[in-house]
């Protein structure tokens, strides 16, 4: 077998539900969550990358996965495609500053934008840093501060105080910073 | 409640028991984007391969190192070529893209040409009647089905000029699965049957393969060939028992009676093959391929100088339809590059009201000049030194001159914020994405102290005030602009917020209030261009280039953090507008 094919089905075997839940966390749709995993295992795979095991190549396919979401939206051409793919139709409805209070975590995320949706999870998820996540999504850094910042303060609405929302957002410039002087 | 516990531990429990990752699919495509299916001729070369380890895989040990070797080579190189057609959905119809086309170079070692165990068959010609047919003779040495008719191809100067090409008896299932075609049947051929050898003639037509007329004067080799298969029960009989094992004391039952391990009972009594079955993809028969020497075949007359010239001259190839690029007036990442560098100033932004400066990210060449809260801890505070004036957008904000502020909240109402953002340059800005809300700062001494993000009250381009109602008022911070993300030059975008809150951002002693006193306030709307993003317009479907990443030119090592295979395409900047509101006081 092919040593690429070989890593893809070892890492689909042992990781498939987690890259699933993921893909979950981040669109919100169990049929789009698949289809992300698998459009970012095809990304990851179709390059030759040496030395790629299970274990390295599920960090490319979780960053491609959130890549493949952002730009899924970013390729659309009409509004209403994007809403339609992204927000699902059952929580649609959901409006910034209408979520009630207690909400669920994934009706919270999905009264986010893509973009804010995606940084929120790479960063409090993926415990990525601010620096990183402009990188990987190819926005400003300070688009990403605002987004997180934002997203922060709707998921906030839905969920009531976060413990770790105050001073992650604010340390996020921190640890880049901190980030940057260690380099 | 920690976010990214509650995050963690609503990934344990998404809802997706019912997906799952097909990674047949997966691996079809990550085939097709590697670029292996490519073009016909490769795909004759890669068919080869597919059914020699077809054949090995039927006839050979599981365990067996080289078969499996080979059973995976005959299921990756079958997903090539099932890749074209998984698309559309019409997989189960795939099979293998036609071969040894009118023109094309011919080799009889080909590997498609003949593949496989050859030792069970004798197979030979003899010479063309006038009337250009030849007799062909299949010899059994040992069972073999023979599964298509005779395929032939007419050589000139090593080139194919005519043909006669069988349908693949190989179709590919909805999982890319190889199978035998159901209407292909079979021939059995048995030296210990009735008929161990198969005798009969071929016709020629000598025409030529592109558009029928006759061939020319003169001598050509006529290469013939065929697809035949030894029965599995023959190989189970063998030294190298396949692996799937048929129950020796039990009948068939009516599925795998139709099996040609099953068929063969009959076959070696009556010489004559059933329909050869659709067996399971485990019970392939070894499938292979025979070709005879070639054979003269001379068609009189008087010869002729390059008797293939009008249709072997390469012809212009029709230029690929050029897509509809953007307009020329439309803004690139060079053009914003350009126009950032015309007006590139290194002066101190004095920030009087209704100036600006843009501060540029290049991806090109990494320059990322920043501005904005500092947190207490980021190195520079002061606006960068190098910016450009521009005129790009054009950003106004109406706002109040005055905020009461209590533990950072706006009191006395919220404050409404119109703002309106224009392209004010001879370029339409296509993909625009970005908003028309303005991030607020309130700056003293040119120093960023604090930060506010007015909530959206009404749509873009939109009058009516909809904030939480309706189905338009979605999206808040991401909002294209009118006529589908085009920002046409001269165009405006217009949305009313309410001020909400105001956050100090220049410390890390949180939470700290904003001091009353007058600040200077600056409006900030980004701006990202990219070359990128599928805007490029074709009139039809047809006319789309398929875009397949090329592969790297070496072997290194990639140590990217992460996938970066769509960056490689697009170029973009991204731009930042700041523009200073004037003064605005805050009032305890």
């Amino acid at each position: 077998m092919a040593h690429w094919r070989d890593t893809m089905e070892q890492l689909v075997r042992d990781r498939e539900r987690a890259l699933l839940s993921y893909a979950y966390l981040v669109c919100g749709d169990a049929v789009q969550a698949q289809d992300l995993v698998q459009d970012a295992l095809v990304r990851t795979f179709s390059r030759e990358r040496k030395g790629l095991t299970a274990a390295k190549a599920e960090g490319y396919v979780r960053r491609a996965i959130t890549s493949a979401f952002v730009d899924g939206y970013r390729r659309r051409q009409r509004w209403q495609r994007v809403q339609h793919l992204f927000t699902p139709a059952d929580v649609a409805p959901d409006r910034f500053g209408q979520v009630e209070a207690g909400s669920d975590i994934h009706e919270a995320l999905a009264t986010l934008p893509p973009r804010p949706r995606a940084c929120v999870v790479l960063r409090y998820f993926d415990d990525l840093t601010i620096g990183q996540i402009a990188r990987h999504l190819g926005i400003a850094e300070g688009t990403v501060k605002r987004y997180v910042s934002d997203g922060l303060d709707q998921l906030q609405l839905a969920l009531g105080p976060l413990d770790d929302a105050d001073a992650a957002a604010a340390t996020a410039d921190h640890a880049d910073v901190t980030e940057r002087k260690l380099s | 409640m920690r976010l990214s516990d509650s995050m963690r531990g609503a990934a344990d429990r998404a809802p997706i028991d019912d997906a799952s990752v097909d990674t047949s699919r997966v691996a079809a495509r990550v085939k097709r984007n590697r670029g292996i299916h490519t073009a016909a001729n490769s795909i004759v070369g890669a068919g080869a391969v597919v059914v020699i380890g077809l054949g090995v895989w039927g006839a050979s040990p599981a365990g067996d190192s080289d078969s499996m070797l080979a059973s995976e080579a005959t299921t990756e190189a079958l997903m090539d070529q099932s890749g074209g057609a998984e698309e559309s959905g019409d997989r189960a119809d795939a099979m293998i893209a036609e071969q040894w086309m009118c023109g094309s170079d011919f080799s009889p070692d080909d590997s498609g040409w003949t593949y496989g165990d050859t030792s069970g068959v004798d197979y030979s010609i003899g010479d063309f009647t006038d009337d250009h047919q030849v007799t062909e003779t299949v010899t059994a040495l040992r069972p073999v089905d023979v599964l298509t008719a005779t395929d032939y191809v007419i050589v000139w100067d090593g080139i194919v000029v005519g043909r006669l090409i069988q349908d693949s008896p190989i179709m590919y299932g909805p999982a890319d699965e190889p199978l035998l075609r159901p209407d292909v049947t079979g021939e059995r051929l048995d030296p210990e049957g009735d008929m161990s050898t198969l005798e009969q003639p071929i016709g020629i037509d000598a025409v030529n393969c592109w558009d029928g007329e006759p061939l020319p004067a003169g001598k050509y080799e006529v290469h013939l060939a065929k697809t035949l298969a030894y029965p599995a029960d023959e190989e189970d009989a063998g030294e190298s028992a396949p692996s799937p094992e048929p129950s020796a004391d039990t009948e068939p039952s009516a599925d795998t009676a139709a099996a040609p391990d099953n068929a063969s009972s009959d076959a070696a009594t009556s010489g004559i093959a059933t329909a050869v079955p659709l067996p399971e993809p485990s019970q392939l028969p070894e499938i292979f391929r025979i070709s005879t020497e070639p054979a003269t075949l001379a068609i009189d007359g008087d010869p002729i100088d390059d008797p293939f010239g009008e249709y072997l001259t390469p012809i212009e190839p029709e230029p690929l339809p050029q897509p509809t690029e953007l307009p020329d007036n439309a803004l690139t990442p060079e053009i914003a590059r350009q126009l950032f560098e015309a007006s590139r100033t290194d002066t101190t932004w004095d920030m009087v009201a209704g100036s600006h400066r843009w501060l540029m990210h290049d991806y090109n060449t990494s320059e990322y000049l920043t501005y904005g809260c500092t947190w207490g801890v980021e190195p520079t505070a002061a606006f960068p030194a190098s910016s450009s004036s521009m005129d790009l957008l054009e950003l106004e904000v109406d706002h109040p001159r005055s905020i009461a502020l209590s533990y950072g909240y706006v009191v006395d109402g919220n404050p409404e914020v119109n703002s309106t953002v224009s392209n004010v340059s001879d370029y339409d800005i296509y993909n625009y994405w970005d908003s028309s809300v303005p991030s607020l700062y309130l700056a003293r001494d040119g120093v960023v102290v604090a930060e506010a993000y007015p909530e959206l009250l009404t749509l873009p381009g939109s009058a009516e005030a909809s904030a939480g109602s309706g189905d338009e008022a979605i999206e808040p911070l991401i909002w294209p602009t009118p006529e589908q993300q085009v920002f046409a030059s001269g165009a405006s975008t217009e949305t009313t917020s309410l001020w909400r809150d105001v956050r100090r951002c220049d410390t890390t002693n949180e939470p700290a209030a904003v001091e009353p006193g007058s600040y200077t306030l600056l409006a900030l709307t980004t701006l990202n261009v990219s070359s990128g993003g599928g805007i490029i317009a074709y009139d039809s479907a047809e006319q789309m280039p398929e875009l397949i990443e090329p592969r790297p030119a070496d072997d290194a090592v990639d140590v990217s953090p992460g996938y970066t295979g769509d960056a490689e395409q697009f170029d973009w900047v991204d731009l930042q507008l700041w523009t200073s509101m004037g003064t605005v006081t805050v009032t305890p």
